[in-house]
């Protein structure tokens, strides 16, 4: 909303001119709001206000009571509709002393008694001959009459403002007189042109003061920025390695034989993926005739063994009904001892019941490898490895000790440096003795924990007697 | 099953193939390794006059014909693979079609396409489909199907799933032998012993995988360091790089992997020193990846988090310019297309969105809020589904409204405001005082859709990002780590994820990070409410942020009083009072605290203001006067004003200008009107 145009301006204040301001009759000085438009009117107010609010821009009384007289008659009140000043003209019929106590900043002028009771009357009862008057008239008037009643305005007034918020009700208007009163700028005296530059100043511009007020301010702080945070990093990722692939199982017949033929001769010549294996171990499972087919011969089976013990395992124990199996085991039995051929025969052992010959052969072989090899860190291994084997078999009675007594104490002797050797033939002595306490307490447990676990693909974790028994006998 | 079993038979009548059309095959394969793809064709043709029937043949073709022309026209290969697809009796859309070996090739490949285009959820659909049957696939396919399957994880912020993967890989797939280990309890013995010995760090996570061929070794580790860093694990992060620089030293990928530790160790100068701009930045076309833009980026964001934002955007800047520069070598995508004519792998490494963010974010930071804006506002729209993206929008809103808390404690800046203008001469003299010296009101201005930096688009910004931050499911954090090991023993990593709606820029982040945005969106939707009059839904804001749990210092004090302000000009004044009790400042802090703000790793120095608990007990003090002002009690007011008044000049504790204009609100209303006109003359002297 602008404030009052310059010209609406400069038409009020010849309205309020002083020098013909005072003979007219209040009639005269209503008809000639004529000259605004209609929705200025109420910008009309507040320029009367403001001029009514700075007692230097309407010098002289008769000015004054016309600026009220003038804002009174802008709107005409009834029923429905309320006097948007009205609040003006309860602070300026206010008694003395309440006036007194009203902050200087409201600042309108101090009405004479004879004022007061005139608007009294025109707000609550105007009567027509009460326009006749002049201004100088009203001023001049008898003061023997009495105020009219104005609490029901008041009333309506408090009434209205309790609809207002307290941070509204509580501005003030921005215009603060300041006086320049420094030597040389003496106080001239009333000047309408300067009043008129003034009031002009204050009334003109979209931001005109006359719109501003002041009231108290919360300070408000802007949140801050949220912290944590990091940016985009670009990663070197290899994008080009994820790229469209070729299918390369092009015209290779699918199909488990193959599959499980291509397996095992890659088995033969290297040690399987883990999902190699379980694939490989699968194909077997599911056709229980393949592993014939898939070129397993007893010539090949060391190489089996050693790239593959697990897969050797199984395939075995699958060709256990074959009328080959003899020469398998045999095959087994007589070649190169070594970790992978003791594990698959450990396996084989408590899987199984194999012949007894063959495992006596086999531990006959293997005691005369060790006693035959040169290399002494890997007969010390050996050795080792064979007397927890061994253990593991009386424990497992899958060996009748008595039948290799006089040749597993011999080795044990022979070897009694080292502590696996010392243990089992302290073993062997408690076993002749007729204790079978030791063997017993441990008889229940598989000592050697891949076994247990053939089926199930991973058995890391698992602590078998015989793991904890060498750990505690380690050098 | 049933399908299955038919399926078996029909593919094993067409599979009966003769030893010339395997030596065709074979030949093929063998051209197509060595890049002969003319001649490659021309074997398969042959093949497939021969075998018209053979689904894999035809397949073969559309590769090799798609690698001709450099991996350029993905749609014709994607539609061939769809065609493929019928005629193995599946569909790519659904991958619960897949059910046979022979379909995987087909699967895998669009699941390729669609990670290149970004399309990770979908991708990931298929890969897990058929990982469920990687013992059946040949090794090849199986290895980069896991590769695929740990990337996708850890772009769908995933972690844990990739080094599950990564384990998956290193334990099943690629090493061998490692079973026998445990089988032989001396073997095992003994394997530890030779451990012992020295080198304990490099063979207990190599061990037997030493097996494992250097380049699949180093893709491997790559992932585990990226995975680990994006789990906020920088110690396993260090001790993968460690294995990594023995394997890979100088690679330009090593070092932005070293830099990358050192910067979430916080120690950026080293982290500087390992980024080096590199002479070219050949074979993009190949790689889709370029040293160069990556260097600039990264470069940024170390600056970023030095808090030299200037720098940081300048180093953006030149990266989103080369990024641009190596697109625009590729010539225009025909219409209807978008993605032909540049080659596959370019096409999901377009940062230009991601870039775009960072220059954003800052800018923000470097006091731009409106260029910020202009950044963000384009990098929303391929990152609509994160919600910080869209806070960040909204703070470009809020500072572009008040860029700064500090001005109003500039006394001396500011106390000449405190007349807005004169008007009239000598004794007609007038002041107009300033209505409001700190105006932080915003009008209703424009419709808020419009993406413009007001803060009706920040309303509607904090909205969205609220609404997706509420989808968000939050990751437990780090430790979830202990997974592992359950699947271990199943051998098999278990890939069911639950993939949120809502997607994130960057890594995966703790669950504070996520109370904490929570925080700042609730708190800047006070405020902007606040300032856009809606005081009902800033009170209510204020109120939510004051009940959250771990809330920062920063964040209680804004709480109170946004709530105070919004409940006086609710003419709720009463209820305002307790707000502003000055016990209601804790130690200010962007963080709880809960929270260890040593662990807390923290890029940058919070610059807001105010910093001290001195200066936010003042403005609580401050804004109790307005109170009692706008109750009327002026003499309570005017004797808190002159406490903080005094307590400025004698302590030299920060007070804002408002001090000064409450006093003489409070001289005028009291009557005072010349004690009011000193205070005017003591502070604009020019008034005398």
């Amino acid at each position: 909303m602008s404030a009052l145009s310059v010209k609406d301006l400069n038409q009020l204040l010849t309205i309020l001119d002083a020098e013909n301001v005072a003979n007219q009759s209040v009639e005269a000085l209503a008809s000639q709001l004529g000259v605004f438009n209609k929705q200025e009117y109420f910008k009309v107010g507040n320029a009367l206000v403001m001029l009514l609010q700075n007692a230097d821009l309407l010098p002289s009384s008769s000015q004054r009571l016309a600026a009220v007289l003038l804002l009174h008659e802008l709107f005409k009140p009834d029923a429905q509709n309320f006097h948007p000043f009205s609040s003006v003209f309860v602070q300026l019929l206010a008694e003395e002393s309440l006036l007194a106590k009203r902050p200087e900043s409201y600042r309108l002028p101090k009405l004479s008694p004879p004022e007061k009771i005139y608007l009294s009357h025109l707000i609550t009862n105007p009567q027509k001959d009460m326009y006749k008057k002049t201004l100088r008239q009203i001023l001049n008037l008898e003061t023997t009459n009495s105020m009219a009643d104005i609490s029901a305005l008041q009333t309506s007034v408090s009434e209205r403002l309790s609809d207002y918020t307290l941070a509204s009700k509580s501005r003030l208007p921005a215009i603060l007189s300041m006086p320049d009163v420094r030597p040389g700028f003496d106080p001239a005296l009333p000047d309408s042109s300067a009043i008129k530059k003034t009031a002009e100043a204050l009334v003109m511009g979209p931001n005109a003061a006359i719109q501003e007020s002041v009231g108290p301010e919360f300070v408000r702080l802007a949140p801050p920025l949220f912290c944590p945070d990091e940016l985009v990093w670009l990663d070197p990722i290899g994008e080009a390695d994820h790229t469209i692939a070729y299918d390369t199982t092009v015209c290779i017949p699918r199909g488990a034989g193959s599959e499980a033929r291509r397996l095992i001769s890659q088995a033969f010549t290297g040690s399987l993926t883990l999902l190699q294996q379980n694939r490989l171990l699968s194909e077997l499972e599911r056709d229980s005739r393949l592993v014939y087919h898939v070129g397993i011969t007893p010539n090949k089976l060391p190489a089996l063994v050693e790239n593959n013990p697990l897969i050797a395992i199984e395939v075995l124990l699958r060709l256990m009904q074959s009328s080959q199996i003899t020469e398998y085991l045999s095959v087994l039995v007589n070649m190169e001892m070594s970790l992978h051929s003791m594990e698959v025969v450990n396996r084989l052992t408590t899987a199984v019941e194999l012949p007894t010959e063959f495992v006596h052969l086999y531990i006959s072989n293997c005691i005369s490898t060790c006693e035959t090899i040169k290399d002494r860190y890997m007969q010390n291994r050996l050795v080792r490895l064979v007397c927890v084997f061994l253990q593991s078999l009386i424990r497992n009675k899958i060996i009748n000790v008595q039948e290799l007594f006089i040749e597993v104490q011999a080795f044990c002797i022979g070897f009694s440096r080292i502590r696996e050797a010392a243990a089992l033939f302290r073993l062997l002595k408690q076993l002749d003795s007729g204790d079978q306490s030791g063997l017993n307490t441990t008889s229940s447990i598989a000592s050697f924990p891949g076994l247990s676990s053939l089926s199930a693909p991973s058995f890391n974790s698992q602590a078998s007697p015989v793991a904890s028994a060498a750990k505690g006998k380690g050098e | 099953m049933a399908d299955l079993e038919n399926y078996d038979m029909v593919s094993e009548n067409s599979s009966q193939a003769s030893e010339h059309e395997k030596a065709l095959a074979l030949s093929a394969q063998l051209d197509f390794e060595k890049t002969n793809y003319e001649s490659a064709i021309q074997l398969l043709s042959k093949l497939e006059s021969s075998r018209p029937q053979d689904p894999k043949v035809i397949h073969n073709k559309a590769i090799v014909n798609c690698f001709k022309v450099g991996l350029t026209n993905i749609c014709q290969l994607r539609k061939a693979l769809t065609s493929i697809a019928k005629q193995l009796q599946c569909n790519l859309e659904e991958p619960k079609s897949l059910v046979d070996v022979d379909q995987c090739y087909v699967f895998y490949n669009e699941a390729v396409t669609l990670y290149c285009l970004r399309q990770y959820p979908k991708s990931l659909q298929i890969l897990t489909k058929i990982f469920s049957l990687v013992e059946q696939l040949d090794e090849s396919l199986a290895r980069q199907v896991c590769f695929l399957l740990a990337e996708v994880f850890l772009r769908l912020n995933f972690p844990i799933k990739t080094l599950d993967m990564v384990h998956f890989m290193e334990t099943s797939l690629l090493s061998h032998g490692a079973k026998l280990k445990s089988t032989l309890p001396l073997e095992r013995e003994r394997d530890k012993e030779k451990d012992c010995e020295g080198k304990e760090e490099l063979k207990s996570s190599f061990g037997d995988e030493l097996l494992i061929p250097p380049g699949v070794r180093i893709r491997l580790q790559r992932l585990k360091i990226r995975a680990n860093l994006s789990l906020s694990q920088i110690e396993e992060a260090e001790r993968e790089l460690a294995l990594l620089t023995e394997i890979d030293p100088e690679n330009a990928a090593t070092l932005c992997l070293k830099s990358k530790t050192l910067f979430f160790k916080g120690n950026y100068a080293e982290s500087l020193k390992q980024l080096k701009l590199p002479k070219d930045d050949g074979r993009f076309k190949e790689r889709g990846e370029s040293d160069v833009v990556m260097y600039h980026n990264n470069t940024g964001c170390i600056y970023h988090a030095m808090g030299k934002y200037n720098l940081a955007c300048l180093h953006f800047q030149k990266s989103l310019n080369k990024s641009s520069e190596l697109f625009a070598e590729f010539p225009k995508p025909s219409t209807g297309d978008p993605i032909s004519n540049r080659p596959l792998v370019t096409i999901g490494s377009n940062y230009k969105y991601e870039l775009l963010y960072n220059i954003g974010v800052s800018l923000l930071y470097a006091r731009k809020p409106a260029d910020a804006f202009d950044c963000l506002i384009e990098a929303v729209q391929l990152h609509h589904r994160d919600p910080l993206i869209w806070l960040r929008l909204a703070e470009c809103c809020i500072q572009v409204h008040k860029p700064e808390n500090r001005k109003d404690f500039r006394l001396t800046e500011r106390q000449r405001e405190i007349v807005k203008a004169t008007a009239g001469f000598a004794s007609h003299r007038k002041v107009v005082l300033s209505s409001r010296i700190s105006n932080d009101d915003c009008k209703s201005s424009e419709n808020a859709a419009i993406p413009v930096p007001t803060l009706e688009f920040s309303i509607l910004a904090l909205r969205n990002a609220e609404l997706l931050l509420n989808k968000l499911i939050i990751p437990k954090g780090a430790e979830d780590a202990s997974g592992k090991e359950e699947s271990d023993s199943k051998g098999k990593p278990d890939l069911n994820v639950t993939l949120s709606e809502v997607s994130t820029l960057s890594k995966l982040r703790k669950p504070e990070f996520y109370r904490n945005l929570k925080n700042t969106i609730i708190a800047d939707s006070s405020y902007a409410a606040l300032c856009l009059g809606d005081y009902l839904t800033s009170l209510y804001k204020a109120e939510e942020l004051l009940t959250q749990p771990h809330l920062s210092g920063n964040h209680k004090l804004l709480g109170h009083l946004y709530a105070a302000e919004s409940l006086v000009l609710l003419n709720r004044i009463n209820e305002a009072v307790p707000h502003l009790h000055p016990e209601n400042v804790t130690k200010l802090s962007n963080f709880s605290s809960t929270e260890n703000e040593t662990s807390q790793f923290l890029p940058h120095t919070s610059d807001w203001f105010p910093l001290s608990t001195q200066t936010a007990k003042v403005l609580l003090q401050y804004n109790l006067s307005t109170v009692y002002a706008l109750r009327g009690e002026y003499e309570k007011a005017g004797e808190l004003v002159r406490q903080l008044w005094n307590a400025s000049k004698t302590h030299g504790i920060d007070v804002p200008i408002q001090v000064v204009t409450l006093a003489l609100y409070v001289e005028l209303q009291s009557g005072r009107t010349e004690v009011a006109r000193n205070i005017i003359k003591q502070h604009c002297p020019q008034y005398r």
